[in-house]
């Protein structure tokens, strides 16, 4: 929002004050100001008449013209302006002045002097929008009687403005008047106002000669004022200033009247030409008809609950939106009906989306105009009107009405407020604070400004007092807590463990998007697949689905880098995954390329064996017992994976887990090449949850433990854990472990079989085990590997 | 005798001074000091002497047999610090070769920042309160006083999955579920966690984004005590020369509502580049609950009152080491990531 200083300063007493520190009281109070400029920047800047032009030799382009600047002499000028001439009056920015688009220096241009430049008005950064197309093609050309040497010229002008930008919270549509922001100013600098004087036009009036029909149920207010006879004119230069520098540009007498008083009052008034009305009855039904041509020439679809205001068939106006071209006022315009209303905010910011038709008048009605005192701002806009021009008939007003006008009021509890803010404030300065806001406090209750929509509790009676006061007042209070304990629970602490363990072995923490393509990532989910939230109101096809699991993403990390020559990295992501089956704690792991112990002289390409170590790790600082989990062959198999070379992870027979290596066609098809590539897929939230024991110490043993080593061949189909498994049954408790350190697969060993040697490790707890007895139970150990697996024993 | 005895000895000690490795010092022992060396046979013949003879001979050869073996000793001695010195000059190593590497603790910055500001709060008594992505409408806007069409929704555009579930918007559902379970006892909490917005992505804006959240619900809880809990938070996380300045500010969900600027950490308020010569950064949001979230929420504003607060995460990351554009926390580009290595 653009507030215009010199317009502000009519309204309030700014004498004593500055722009800039207006606006850092501002800022102070809560109205945030982003930047405080002058409407036109320029300085050294006077009039001249051109006395003479030839070409410049040499340039298409270039005039030479000698200026008469007055008491400042007449000075040769170079110009490449087309529309200069000879006998006009224009601007001189002589030597030194600064304007927006820099400094002006005397120099010489193709070996004529110029001692100053003819200006622009863009030159003074006038925002385009506000200038012509002569304006813009070429220099300000000033009426014929302007004096020469003419220093005061901006003023005359009215470019002297300074603009405050001004950036409003949303619960303080009430400022968007400048009554109301005027109000505001006088409350933060303590300085009076001077309200806008709006005589009462005091005129017979006319029984009116329309009528009105409301049906909708989304008008909340409707005023009807017509006014008959009005000699059209040019809408006076000072409007127009003001406009500008409020942002808004000069269109029309009518639209400009309009303009200037929703920006005055923050009333939008909607404008008809009642000679081009159908029939003299407005009616605004409970529905509304298929389509609307609106002013700008566009034909918009409707819906039944848009908002329409229609004479005869046709609709007029889409109710706070925009007005049909069929009955828009124009320089013809003689007879005008002026609406002041107001409509369900909801109902008006519905309709202004859907057709993306955002103009000031559906911003104010969707935020809520807080003016509720309709009958003054049509009084005060016929004032301003009769004030330039004649007006022959006034009618009498039409009000439709079933606002509540009721006076809002809150307990004013000076404790309670000193008790909320931890101030002492006097029971006094909190009354005065509130009364330069038009607060009255009156037998303990405050009564609200109907304006300030934004009150309702003594929270807020709180807040202007503080705002005002300033939170110096506050003290650092230190809080004593009243709850029984804080801190991490026990799942927070888990997770905190792991994340902490795998950052601590290198892997590198991820942090992806929520919002995926699920199609594009579906084959790339190795735990039991989840179905996933869609995006209505996506912001882009990429983004349109809430992702139920999270691999997709990291192997889309590892590729990132990979791409970046990085080939060696390990990545890791911890996320919720949210689904319509639930939520889930999801962790991600990817092993890229290879484990580098030492740059270039010991590497180890991350293998299988790599993600089951680190899984096993993790289950560790989980305190899950190896008893309780088991790894199997990854039935399921997806495409994507190694089918010799992936497992899954049962938690007391649940998959909870995946690790597997990449199917090396999908690494290629990806973009990894020959970069091997492992992945863990691990649902956290049912790991988290395993309930562990605490721990009890196991007595260590106080008899020697024996290792026997044995060699054997076996069929390559047999798995290890089969072999542990019977040397366990056979062994029973005497097996200590069970620790395999030669595998061989080659010459001498048939294909479908590898050599493997192990190591048993034998205790008993109470005794010395002797030799015979270490014999025996190898034997039997022996005798069942080979009934049960086949193996054969070598020497 | 005597003179056998000298003999032997004389020879021992050249025998032995001329050994130069282990193997040919054992031959020497063998030669001179085996049980059927030159020496050892001359406790052989003693049998002949008479008592005094026998005492004075045997002590002699016994004189011979302890020098040589002082003498071997001394010289195994030698020797073996010969050999050892051989290995270690041919185990020699070059130490500025690269090392094995051991590991080297990971921290991403989004992470990082998280945990420490959870971590100052955790020390200050607060729990740690997790809840949904995927919000309802009823706690991600109307019990946080936000109702259907008002104006603050335009303030947060929102992804939807259909009319009433969204992407929350703010990590504050989390402390409406948490209000609504503490049926009206008190409460002290923070919410970390992801939010989500309708913001496309640029250097900095992000439809994904961190925040922190503080919750307190008690007895006689003022502003006073939201200012004093802010600083302490300010100054863990700053530096102890930190200060706050409050300003008012708008949220739905809090009445009074302030935004809170921290004393710039790189110029101590002087003004730069990182505060915008203006020697205070904007950081954090919060204020009072307001009297209407209190009582939707299960408490009577009358008796129990409350502060609440919010911080961006990559904010305040992107602030402290200098990142300029919030995508580079979603690249997860290691080049990026190794630079807060140890951290």
């Amino acid at each position: 929002m653009q507030i215009s200083y010199e317009w502000l300063s009519s309204l309030v007493d700014l004498s004593a004050w500055t722009p800039q520190r207006v606006a850092q009281a501002l800022v102070q109070a809560g109205i945030e100001v982003e930047d405080v400029i002058p409407f036109a920047r320029a300085t050294r800047v006077t009039t001249g008449k051109v006395l003479s032009k030839k070409a410049v030799e040499g340039s298409s382009h270039l005039s030479h013209v000698m200026v008469d600047t007055g008491h400042h002499g007449t000075r040769s000028i170079v110009c490449g302006a087309p529309n200069i001439d000879v006998g006009q009056v224009v601007l001189v920015a002589l030597p030194g002045a600064e304007l927006a688009v820099g400094t002006i220096q005397a120099s010489t241009i193709r070996g004529v002097a110029s001692e100053g430049m003819v200006c622009a008005l863009s030159e003074f950064g006038i925002p385009n929008k506000f200038l012509t197309k002569d304006q813009l093609d070429g220099i300000e050309v000033l009426a014929p009687s302007t004096p020469v040497g003419h220093d005061d010229i901006l003023r005359e002008l009215g470019l002297t403005d300074t603009i405050l930008h001004v950036k409003l919270l949303a619960n303080r549509p009430d400022l968007l008047s400048l009554e109301n922001f005027a109000l505001e100013v006088s409350a933060v600098c303590q300085v009076p106002l001077m309200p806008v004087d709006a005589p009462n036009v005091n005129q017979a009036r006319q029984p009116s000669s329309m009528s009105l029909t409301v049906e909708s149920p989304h008008v909340q207010q409707f005023s009807l004022q017509v006014l008959r006879g009005i000699t059209s004119i040019q809408t006076p230069n000072w409007m127009k200033v003001r406009l500008m520098s409020s942002g808004v540009r000069p269109l029309s007498f009518f639209v400009d009247i309009g303009n200037y008083m929703m920006l005055l009052t923050g009333q939008p008034l909607h404008m008809y030409d009642v000679k081009k009305l159908p029939n003299s009855t407005l009616a605004l039904r409970a529905t509304s008809p298929s389509s609307f041509t609106a002013l700008d020439e566009k034909t918009y679809p409707l819906l039944p609950t848009d908002v329409t205001i229609t004479s005869g068939k046709d609709v007029m106006c889409l109710a706070g939106v925009m007005g049909s071209l069929a009955c828009a006022v124009d320089e013809t315009t003689t007879d005008i009906a002026i609406e002041a209303a107001s409509f369900n905010p909801a109902s008006i910011r519905k309709t202004a989306l859907r057709l993306n038709l955002i103009s000031e008048s559906s911003q104010r009605f969707a935020k809520g105009v807080s003016h509720h005192d309709y009958e003054r701002v049509l009084q005060m806009t016929e004032s301003l009107i009769a004030s330039l021009t004649s007006i022959t008939t006034y009618e009498q007003r039409l009000t439709y009405n079933v606002m509540k006008q009721h006076v809002r009021t809150i307990p004013f509890e000076p404790t309670r407020i000193n008790a909320l803010l931890g101030t002492s404030f006097s029971e006094d300065v909190m009354m005065s604070t509130l009364a330069r806001l038009g607060i009255r406090i009156e037998q303990g209750v405050a009564t609200i400004p109907p304006h300030r929509v934004d009150m309702a509790y003594s929270a807020d009676l709180a807040e202007e007092i503080i705002r005002l006061n300033g939170f110096e007042a506050i003290q650092p209070t230190p809080f004593v807590s009243q709850i029984r304990a804080g801190g991490l629970t026990h799942e927070q602490e888990k997770r905190q463990r792991i994340k902490d363990h795998l950052r601590h072995l290198g892997l590198f923490e991820s942090l992806t998007y929520s919002l995926v393509n699920a199609a594009e990532q579906a084959s790339l989910n190795l735990l039991s697949s989840r179905s996933h939230y869609t995006i209505k109101n996506p912001l882009s096809d990429e983004r349109q689905d809430v992702r139920s699991h999270g691999l997709a993403s990291l192997l889309d990390v590892a590729l990132y880098n990979a791409s970046r020559q990085t080939y060696d990295a390990s990545f890791f992501e911890w996320g919720g995954m949210a689904s319509p089956q639930g939520n889930r704690e999801e962790l991600n792991v990817v092993l890229m390329g290879h484990h580098v112990r030492r740059a270039g002289l010991h590497e180890t390409a991350y293998s299988f064996y790599h993600g089951k170590g680190l899984v096993e790790s993790m289950l560790t600082l989980l305190s899950i017992d190896s008893t309780r989990t088991q790894w199997v062959r990854e039935e399921r198999r997806p495409d994507i994976l190694h089918p010799g070379r992936s497992a899954a992870l049962l938690l007391q027979g649940e998959k909870v887990g995946v690790v597997a290596e990449l199917s090396p066609i999908i690494r290629d098809k990806k973009g990894f090449g020959k970069t091997p590539v492992v992945v863990i897929q691990l649902e956290m939230t049912s790991l988290l949850a395993v309930k562990t024991s605490s721990l009890r110490l196991t007595p260590l043993p106080k008899y020697p433990s024996v290792s026997r080593d044995l060699a054997f061949v076996v069929e390559t189909r047999i798995p290890f854990a089969d072999i542990v498994k019977t040397i366990r049954k056979t062994g029973k408790s005497h097996v200590q472990s069970v620790d395999v350190f030669d595998l061989y697969q080659g010459e001498h060993v048939p294909t479908g079989f590898q050599s493997m040697a192990i190591r048993i490790k034998l205790l008993d707890p109470s005794k010395t085990l002797l030799d015979a007895e270490i014999q025996a139970l190898m034997d039997t150990i022996k005798t069942q590997l080979i009934k049960d697996h086949h193996v054969e024993f070598r020497a | 005798m005597k003179d056998d005895l000298e003999r032997i000895l004389q020879q021992g000690l050249r025998a032995i001074h001329a050994a130069t490795t282990p193997a040919a010092l054992i031959d020497v022992r063998n030669e001179f000091l085996a049980k059927k060396s030159e020496l050892m046979t001359l406790f052989g013949r003693m049998k002949d002497l008479s008592v005094e003879e026998k005492k004075d001979v045997g002590q002699r050869i016994q004189a011979v047999r302890d020098a040589l073996t002082a003498a071997l000793e001394e010289k195994k001695t030698t020797l073996d610090q010969l050999a050892l010195q051989e290995i270690f000059a041919k185990e020699a190593i070059d130490i500025t070769l690269p090392s094995e590497h051991i590991g080297e603790k990971t921290s991403h910055p989004f992470f990082l920042v998280q945990e420490e500001m959870t971590n100052v709060f955790v020390s200050m008594g607060y729990a740690v309160a997790e809840g949904p992505e995927v919000e309802s409408d009823h706690y991600n806007f109307e019990l946080l006083n936000i109702p259907k069409d008002h104006p603050a929704r335009d303030m947060q555009d929102s992804l939807y999955m259909d009319e009433n579930m969204l992407l929350r918007t703010h990590t504050s559902p989390v402390q409406a579920r948490v209000m609504e379970a503490a049926k009206g006892q008190p409460v002290q909490i923070i919410c970390p966690g992801k939010v989500y917005r309708r913001d496309e992505d640029d250097a900095t804006h992000s439809h994904q984004f961190g925040q922190i959240e503080g919750l307190v619900i008690g007895e006689h809880v003022t502003l006073g005590h939201l200012k004093d809990t802010l600083l302490v938070f300010a100054r863990k996380l700053f530096g102890e020369k930190r200060e706050i300045r409050l300003r008012p500010s708008f949220f739905p969900f809090t009445e009074p509502s302030v935004e809170i600027d921290v004393s710039c950490f790189s110029c101590s308020g002087k003004g730069c580049s990182i505060c915008k010569q203006t020697g205070w950064i904007e950081i954090l949001g919060g204020g009072m609950v307001h009297p209407r979230v209190l009582s939707m929420n299960g408490y009577n504003p009358d008796t129990v009152s409350g502060f609440a607060f919010g911080i961006g995460i990559e904010r305040v990351a992107m602030l402290r080491y200098g990142i300029d554009d919030i995508r580079k926390f979603y690249q997860n580009d290691v080049r990026f990531l190794k630079q807060f290595n140890g951290r």
